[in-house]
């Protein structure tokens, strides 16, 4: 947990509302710097889950219009990570029911820009990792990247996916299991 | 039975929902079990290893997509133009005092700042030759160097004015 709060680094530990509050009046330093600082989160969030590069980008894309359009909305008593992942996941699922018949298509990795390529290699030794991820269900993988990766709590994942925490609780017990075996049977 | 519940543990030290009794429980079993220690390395590798997985970023073009959309990119250029329009507006506005006061009036005034006074000088020499050119078209009672010099700044203001519309435009229809 110390490692992950290392890597994450202090500027996304930092409030972000007085920066949300400068963006609200119009500062596009400000937004340029909410989208620096949480461009990342998102892509990785939204590609684990859709698995391919530039449906990745678009959704991701979708995801910050949808929240400087609706920036003035936000709650500042509530978590502005957790809104953000909210419209994340809601874009996610509008994107899950439009291509639902072609659900196959979502292992599809072709034409992915070089410099990912690059950026994967890199990060091979989680490619076990990554690869058994992309073996659970989609909303299994989602818990498990939400709770793990993203390491939000259990009342963040419920409100979030709309869904009672012993689901959740349910869901991610056996998504561990599962993702223990697959990498060691890998 | 009781790998069982070691299991439950488990997960519950993985939900960070252990109590530190059932923590000793947990820790004085995988000292003990060889299948529940090997199981519990497996899955808290398996865990930690979601933890520390790298982030992941979009190509470079991705900003500029944002930017583009919410033409915050052509927003300060005006304002870098605006700028720029207002100071050589500001520049026409002396030009065209200095051309329209008397000369000993100007000469009393910045006798105090040399630096002033050779900046004028040298602004009155430069525009001085461009007057000339236009001498047998226009005729004057004023400093005519003081008339070519607001007349080109009035023009750089005017090309100013018409990349800021021409940005405002396209900051519109975005």
């Amino acid at each position: 947990m110390a490692l992950k709060a290392r890597r994450i680094g202090q500027k996304v530990n930092e409030s972000p509302i007085p920066l949300i509050n400068q963006a609200i009046n119009g500062d596009e330093r400000a937004c340029r710097q909410l989208l620096n600082l949480y461009k990342g989160k998102i892509f990785s969030y939204i590609f684990r889950l859709v698995q391919n590069y530039h449906d990745a980008e678009d959704l991701t894309y979708e995801t910050f219009i949808k929240c400087f359009n609706s920036l003035n909305t936000f709650r500042q008593d509530r978590s502005f990570k957790a809104w953000l992942f909210t419209i994340a996941h809601n874009t996610a699922m509008d994107f899950f029911r439009k291509h639902r018949q072609n659900i196959e298509y979502l292992d599809d990795m072709h034409s992915v820009p070089d410099a990912f390529v690059e950026e994967c290699e890199k990060t091979r030794k989680f490619e076990k990792l990554e690869a058994a991820l992309a073996r659970l269900n989609p909303q299994d993988r989602e818990i498990v990247i939400l709770f793990h990766y993203e390491e939000h709590s259990y009342d963040e994942i419920s409100r979030l996916l709309d869904m009672p925490v012993s689901t959740i609780k349910t869901r991610l017990h056996r998504a561990r299991l599962k993702l223990r075996d697959i990498v060691t049977n890998l | 039975m009781k790998h069982k519940y070691i299991e439950k543990l488990i997960q519950r030290q993985l939900d960070r929902e252990i109590n530190p009794e059932q923590e000793r429980a947990l820790n004085e079993h995988i000292a003990d079990c060889d299948d529940c220690r090997e199981f519990y390395q497996e899955i808290t590798q398996t865990c930690l290893g979601l933890e520390t997985m790298p982030d992941f970023y979009p190509s470079p073009d991705f900003d500029h997509r944002i930017v583009r959309y919410f033409g915050w990119d052509a927003k300060s250029a005006i304002k870098k133009l605006s700028a720029a329009a207002a100071a050589v507006w500001l520049t026409t506005l002396v030009a065209l005092v200095v051309a329209l006061s008397p000369v000993h009036a100007v000469n009393s005034l910045v006798k105090k700042a040399p630096a002033v006074m050779r900046c004028l000088q040298s602004v009155n020499t430069v525009f001085g030759a461009l007057a000339r050119l236009a001498a047998p078209f226009f005729r004057s009672n004023f400093d005519p160097a003081w008339i070519a010099f607001a007349a080109v700044l009035t023009l750089i203001t005017a090309i100013l004015l018409s990349r800021i519309a021409k940005r405002e435009i396209t900051c519109t229809v975005s």
